[in-house]
């Protein structure tokens, strides 16, 4: 956890309330003034600026440890839930990353909540903080790499694959190092996954985004229907077996009838119950 | 969105809300955090709101009834007739949901009925509407735009950079169409928004891709206080520009935005009451 940074603001040169002199998009990294200290863009992810390397997890992970959080990842999938963290920052769209006076929002063009990375204040104590998929976030600059801190994550919502190997837990403490990188055009991430339960040592990998071109604009994210049959069998078609099932039992008509046929047996006479 | 289930959902988030700033100071947290409670706020809506009800009445339907209707012109009329159906255009996008699920049949103690079907399908658009429910909602301004959020998933750009509002044959409309702003001195956001999906405004307006909408963000000199008034211009439907308001708090230093995460497995986003042990 780290300490707020006293006086250090979002954005050290950056916009002052209601300013004028807004000046152009930025969208064109190469040709527009480059401020180390404003993250704002829409930027990409290519599959070829990634580097990932396995992590070193603790004995107590095992196969079948491994084999339960894939199982609820695939249901996760099967069901559209929102990403979350890590996953919202590898979602096949661009990020459209926009750093005000107080916060940076990261809003994505995917079935994930927002991010918020908040300066100059502490962590939200963890005994008020309502568990998030993207957890609790505060940010400080050291130099020009801004340091964001993330904690308070939720035990079961969104996916929690890690990427490299691991998962993500309740306890889990996420420390990211964003820095722009040539005259602003690339924004390297350093995620350094943190959490004794499951990783043996800090298990840190490496994303590079690019800027997208100035004339890109947001688009509507590809959508996601949980009671589409037809996507359905073609998403839970490379399923195992086991997740198929947990698939299955996850659907609230599913929890019904366990319900109704757990109130069934509690109200039936004993000696019924008994025989049955 | 025709179910019930939105707005306890929305109680509980704001009870929450209320919850963490009824907490006391701990340790600089909650409460006293963040940019600390003396700092002073500048007059602008970057930063996180949310609605109040200045009547008193708890209800979006009540609260917008108190709103001048909205004259509308011969053609406005016939669009709210043969439109009207199709929804509130200017509410809330996000995550979609079903329709009423047909279950009557009396259930067992412990066995809730369900009221929604087909929740939390991601519509892909993911868009808010253009206006602010009872969720807070979080603006932050950079170079280039006003990014707004609320707490579900979904987001509206505000471009700040002076491009138009391109012709609405470019890109198919959106619930919450496509937006340009500035600033004026005293911290006023102006907005104009086109491109919007066709559907009914609150207080018995319409709108097409065609009609405009003027958002302005008025701050109060001390930034605590927000209005939003709205004006929608459209000739073809309205007699004159159709007006209203709504009012926002700042929330305090040291809050944080709340997550709405639509789960469609999750029983509690589908069922309306439990039927308790009767005595």
């Amino acid at each position: 956890m780290i300490a707020a940074q006293g006086g250090r603001g979002g954005t050290p040169a950056g916009p002052a309330g209601a300013s004028g002199g807004r000046g152009g998009r930025g969208g064109n990294a190469m040709a527009s003034a480059f401020d180390p200290h404003d993250l704002s863009g829409y930027w990409e992810l290519g599959p070829e600026n990634k580097s990932i390397p396995a992590a070193d997890l603790v004995p107590g992970v095992t196969k079948m440890v491994l084999d339960k959080v894939a199982l609820e990842d695939a249901v996760s999938l099967r069901w559209c839930r929102p990403l979350g963290l890590p996953a919202v920052m590898d979602n096949g769209r661009p990020l459209d990353i926009q750093q005000g006076k107080w916060e940076i929002l990261i809003a994505p063009e995917a079935n994930a909540s927002p991010r918020h990375i908040y300066f100059d204040r502490p962590h939200i104590d963890p005994n008020i903080f309502d568990p998030a998929s993207v957890g609790d976030s505060i940010a400080h600059w050291e130099g020009d790499t801004l340091i964001v801190d993330t904690v308070g994550f939720h035990p079961k919502d969104g996916r929690m694959a890690i990427p490299g190997g691991g998962f993500r837990t309740e306890k889990s403490h996420l420390v990211e190092r964003c820095k722009l990188l040539k005259s602003g055009a690339v924004l390297s991430v350093s995620f350094t996954w943190t959490d004794p339960k499951v990783f043996r040592t800090p298990h840190t990998y490496e994303f590079r985004y690019t800027k997208a071109g100035p004339g890109y604009e947001p688009r509507n994210g590809i959508p996601c229907d949980p009671f589409d049959p037809e996507r359905t069998e073609f998403i839970t078609r490379a399923f195992t077996p086991a997740q198929k099932a947990a698939a299955e039992a996850a659907s609230i008509e599913a929890k019904a009838a366990a319900a109704a046929k757990r109130a069934a047996a509690k109200s039936m006479p004993a000696k019924q119950a008994v025989a049955k | 969105m025709s179910n019930a289930f939105w707005p306890t959902r929305i109680i509980l988030a704001m009870s929450l809300t209320v919850a963490l700033f009824a907490q006391p100071p701990a340790g600089g947290q909650g409460r006293g955090g963040g940019r600390g409670q003396s700092a002073p706020v500048p007059p602008s809506p970057e930063g996180d709101w949310v609605r109040t009800d200045p009547i008193g009445s708890g209800s979006w339907d009540a609260l917008t009834k108190t709103f001048t209707p909205a004259s509308l012109t011969p053609e406005g009329a016939a669009l709210m007739q043969s439109g009207g159906r199709g929804g509130r255009g200017g509410g809330r996008g996000g995550a979609g949901g079903g329709g009423q699920a047909a279950d009557t049949t009396p259930h067992p103690v412990g066995v809730a009925y369900l009221v929604r079907q087909n929740s939390c399908t991601f519509n892909g658009g993911g868009q808010l509407g253009m206006e602010y429910d009872s969720e807070g909602f979080h603006m932050v301004v950079s170079k280039q735009e006003a990014l707004v959020v609320q707490e579900r998933n979904g987001s509206r750009r505000i471009y700040l950079d002076g491009r138009a509002i391109p012709d609405a044959s470019v890109r198919p409309p959106s619930s919450s169409g496509y937006s340009v702003g500035h600033f004026e001195a005293d911290g006023t956001l102006v907005v104009e928004t086109g491109d919007m999906t066709p559907g009914t405004v609150t207080a018995g307006g319409y709108r097409t891709a065609e009609t405009r909408a003027i958002q302005r963000y008025i701050p109060s000199p001390d930034g605590k206080h927000l209005r939003i008034v709205f004006t929608w211009v459209d000739p073809k439907i309205y007699q004159k520009p159709h007006t209203y308001e709504y009012t926002f708090d700042r929330m305090e230093p040291g809050s944080y935005a709340l997550e709405t995460f639509c789960d469609a497995t999750d029983p509690l986003w589908n069922q309306s009451i439990v039927p308790p042990e009767q005595r």
